[in-house]
């Protein structure tokens, strides 16, 4: 059981002291929720509440809780070395970390730039994608073109990138040279087109937006290969093959922020395999470290990484005190070792192939509009009529009512007022599944018989 | 004579605004003389102006004697007073036939050099209207791609057509977001008219949702767009936009400074859509060029917020250019020019529609005395149609007496509204042997 002492931090003469992420905490004090201790696929509050964590804390802590092999690395690297001074030079660690991620990274993604979060992953690629194009003779190359709908990150060009709702608007006006095209959503299609008739409509017209803001001024396109914050949006499987063919043609990077796709998520090591497409430059963290230390990367592709070798000045102009730490990269090193030795990627797949049809057995429960995702990423479009695909009144919110009914019962999943989904640690088994999915259900059924 | 030929030979002082150094090294024409469909060049070569000056001013046409006199007997009088809090005369009786002649609800005036300055204008009075009434982040601006609003800095930002012009400059202001065009000839969303529901209109609104329509200040567009050539959008398309722009406390600005003062027929584009905008860009037709002039529209509703319109430029209001598009405007009314441009643009739409003829036309459009042959390698998918050949037609067109232009993939027409039956029949019959010429080329 954990400290009950811990019990007295879920009170609002405590909560006063801390801001959390995303949380109105006028409401949040009246309903507090503190995790204390984990183990596995479960985790529990301060008053000792079990419960079942269907989405591995954010899509983070692929390993489970508690794996040995990351406690280990992380509590012997901790005594060994637990900072090095990171201007000077780096670590053993780091070096090693990097060099598996050669190895196991598609393609010639042969170059690590190692940092400490998703955000300073593409906040960093931002930054070197416009450096690399100064030193391959475009300096003109600058904008950065993304997707309405998606989510890269919290920082300043992290977040003009991103392309949905309040996390971005009150922040507003962003950084110069972003822009946004639409993000393949089919299930409603903002082309109001068919797939396959429409031959992806929605990749293909991209050439127009390139030409007409100017093929020379773009350096880059990012795209999370599915994205979570609009609903985990899943392209056809073409769509990123016509993505890479245009950044081709217009000399134009593209990048992948994997950092919830990566390391198994999608039912590959990374969405790119699962695709089959190399990006430029891929930036991953999230489940890189399972969330035992702080940890994330921009993978580079090894003609792109050349551009910064040779004289001073031409170096990449960027650090962070904690980039790169030896902890962080021990943990990334146990993780993403247990995650390929354990085949944790092919349970993704098979453990996600039985998610989704236990989900397609909700169906009957007539709000089901949509299931889609890859692997262990798994998003539900709720909607009053399945037929119509008419969706629910804004103020219903029944996805934010099933989320919160779901953790009252003990189950955590992502919430969102039209969808929810699944992200759980890649060591689920089906008997797991089967527990959250009657969770689920029964989450479910007291909402709508409170509607 | 020989003195002005900027034949490319010499090293010309003028610096000649988007022309190419080739196009320098094969000279510039140089015209000396125009008097109403026609112009002079200083060899003595005359051409039928089909194009009212190129960039569509000259609505009255060339040498009139009458706004000359209007012009002098201001400047004899008053040429020049500060238009910040002094008023004069030319500009008050301006401001009070515009408020008769201009849309239903547009009352109050502001008159500047130019579209672009009136564009700048209208964008930052839309900047005072929000932040007056207490909506300072309705920063951003919705136009189109293909959109021409000006050159200036807050009309780069908003502009959606020639393109390098903008591409130079970036990067610049933030808050410029772009919708597609209702040009249905080459749909951007590959859709068809009335199959689309108008796509291209409706999706305005999704794209205000993404933006966060309480940051969005202005819709601004054309009437009738110049960019893919005189695309007239189909009928339901304004009324949608007028419909969201109040949904969300957004301000329609219209730019009329090509379609206003009779260029489609009426005196202002508005009139064929019953489409009742919040401003009203204005120029070009409101002095027919013989002062650099534009103006800025706006309705009681959008000044009424306003304490002070921080806008302050040294030629606003000016006397002399506001007597002579009085004396332009006293024109169009006293020869019924609107009317001659309704029943000419009508004979000429006729006679290019028999073009039809030649597999490269393929769609004959037009609106008043604003019309175009878009032009296709390929009917079936419409294909672009390459510009060196476009170039060549108008080149050919020149040589042969006759000054038109082309915009996008279309040879575009737009004559003074004094033109005749007999102006249109002779620019008919070398605009069909350009055509031919171009198809027995190709």
């Amino acid at each position: 059981m954990p400290d009950q002492t811990d019990a007295k931090y879920a009170t609002e003469p405590y909560l006063r002291h801390i801001m959390l992420d995303f949380r109105q905490m006028t409401e949040f004090v009246k309903e507090p929720f503190l995790v204390a201790r984990a183990d596995g696929i479960r985790f529990w509050d301060v008053h000792g509440k079990e419960y079942l964590d269907g989405l591995a804390g954010i899509f983070a802590v692929n390993v489970g809780y508690g794996n040995p092999r990351v406690l280990e690395a992380v509590r012997k690297q901790l005594e060994t070395l637990p900072f090095n001074p990171p201007m000077h030079g780096t670590n053993p660690r780091a070096v090693e970390l990097a060099t598996l991620l050669a190895e196991i990274a598609p393609g010639d993604l042969s170059t690590a730039r190692l940092v400490d979060s998703g955000s300073e992953a593409n906040e960093a690629t931002f930054k070197l994608v416009r450096q690399y194009h100064r030193q391959t003779g475009n300096p003109g190359k600058y904008k950065i073109l993304s997707r309405y709908l998606s989510y890269h990150g919290a920082t300043g060009n992290a977040m003009s990138a991103g392309g949905v709702g309040y996390r971005k608007t009150l922040y507003e006006p962003t950084s110069v040279g972003f822009f946004h095209t639409y993000p393949p959503y089919c299930y409603r299609c903002p082309y109001e087109k068919t797939y396959p008739d429409c031959q992806v409509f929605c990749a293909r017209t991209l050439r127009t937006t390139i030409e007409w803001e100017d093929p020379r001024s773009i350096a880059a396109l990012i795209v999370e290969p599915i994205s979570n914050t609009g609903g985990i949006v899943t392209p056809p499987m073409e769509y990123l093959k016509v993505l890479r063919q245009l950044c081709d043609e217009y000399n134009i990077l593209l990048v992948f922020d994997e950092i919830i796709t990566g390391f198994g998520r999608t039912g590959s090591l990374f969405a790119a395999n699962t695709f089959d497409v190399v990006p430029d430059i891929l930036c991953c963290g999230k489940g890189m470290s399972s969330g035992y230390a702080p940890l994330a990367a921009a993978l580079i592709r090894e003609p792109i990484a050349q551009a910064f070798w040779g004289a001073p000045g031409r170096e990449f102009a960027h650090g962070h005190t904690y980039a790169g730490n030896p902890v962080s990269c021990a943990a990334g090193l146990a993780s993403i070792r247990e995650i390929v030795e354990r085949r944790l990627p092919e349970n993704a797949r098979r453990v996600g192939a039985y998610l989704v049809q236990k989900l397609e057995a909700l169906r009957p429960l007539g709000i089901i509009g949509d299931i889609r995702g890859k692997g262990l990423m798994i998003g539900i479009e709720l909607v009053e009529d399945p037929a119509t695909k008419k969706p629910f009144a804004p103020e219903v919110k029944l996805g934010l009512r099933i989320g919160k009914q779901a953790l009252a019962n003990g189950l955590l999943i992502r919430y969102d007022p039209h969808w929810i989904a699944f992200g759980p640690p890649l060591i689920v088994t089906t008997e797991d599944i089967d527990q959250m999915v009657a969770i689920l259900e029964q989450s479910i059924r007291e909402v709508l018989r409170k509607l | 004579m020989p003195d002005f030929i900027e034949r490319g030979d010499g090293k010309p002082h003028v610096i000649y605004p988007r022309t190419s150094a080739a196009q320098m090294r094969n000279g510039i024409t140089v015209l000396t003389s125009g008097d109403g469909m026609r112009v002079t060049d200083d060899t003595g070569k005359e051409y039928l102006d089909f194009v009212s000056g190129w960039t569509r001013p000259v609505h009255v046409g060339y040498r009139r004697a009458e706004i000359a006199q209007a012009v002098h007997d201001q400047i004899m009088q008053l040429h020049y007073y500060t238009p910040m809090q002094y008023g004069n005369p030319r500009a008050i009786e301006l401001a009070q036939v515009l408020a008769e002649l201009t849309p239903t609800g547009i009352t109050q005036f502001l008159f500047v050099s130019s579209g672009s300055e009136a564009l700048e204008s209208a964008l930052k009075l839309a900047r005072h209207y929000h932040y007056y009434r207490g909506e300072r982040w309705r920063f951003k601006v919705i136009s189109r791609r293909g959109a021409f609003h000006g050159v200036t800095g807050g009309a780069l930002r908003v502009l959606g057509s020639v393109l390098p012009v903008r591409h130079l400059s970036e990067p610049l202001a933030p808050g410029g977001v772009f919708a597609e065009s209702p040009y249905c000839y080459r749909c951007p969303l590959h859709l068809s008219y009335p199959a689309c529901d108008l796509a291209c209109a409706r999706d305005v609104e999704r794209l205000i949702q993404f933006e966060d329509p309480a940051q969005i200040g202005v819709f601004v567009g054309e009437t009738i767009q110049q960019g893919f050539g005189a695309v007239a959008p189909p009928p339901e398309y304004w009324p949608i936009i007028r419909q969201l722009c109040d949904r969300y406390g957004i301000l329609l600005v219209v730019d009329e400074v090509i379609c206003g003062f009779g260029r489609t027929g009426k005196w202002f584009g508005v009139e064929h859509f019953d489409l009742a905008p919040d401003m009203l860009l204005m120029a070009k037709g409101i002095s027919s060029g013989y002062m650099p002039m534009g103006a800025l529209g706006a309705t009681e509703a959008v000044m009424a917020p306003v304490d002070n319109f921080a806008n302050l430029q040294t030629y606003m209001n000016h006397p002399v250019a506001c007597a002579a598009a009085l004396a332009n405007i006293e024109i169009l009314k006293r020869e019924r020019l609107i009317d001659n441009a309704r029943v000419m643009g009508d004979y000429f739409l006729d006679g290019l529609k028999l073009l039809t003829c030649y597999e490269a036309v393929g769609e004959v459009r037009g609106i008043g005395l604003w019309a175009v042959l878009d032009l296709t390698t390929d009917r079936s998918t419409r294909a672009l149609f390459p510009a060196d050949r476009l170039e060549r037609m108008v080149q050919r067109a020149k040589e042969k007496g006759l000054i038109i232009k082309f915009m996008h993939c279309a040879l575009e027409f737009a004559p003074s509204l004094v033109v005749t039956r007999g102006d249109i029949d002779l620019a008919l019959r070398i605009i069909d042997e350009c055509l031919a010429e171009d198809a027995r080329a190709h």
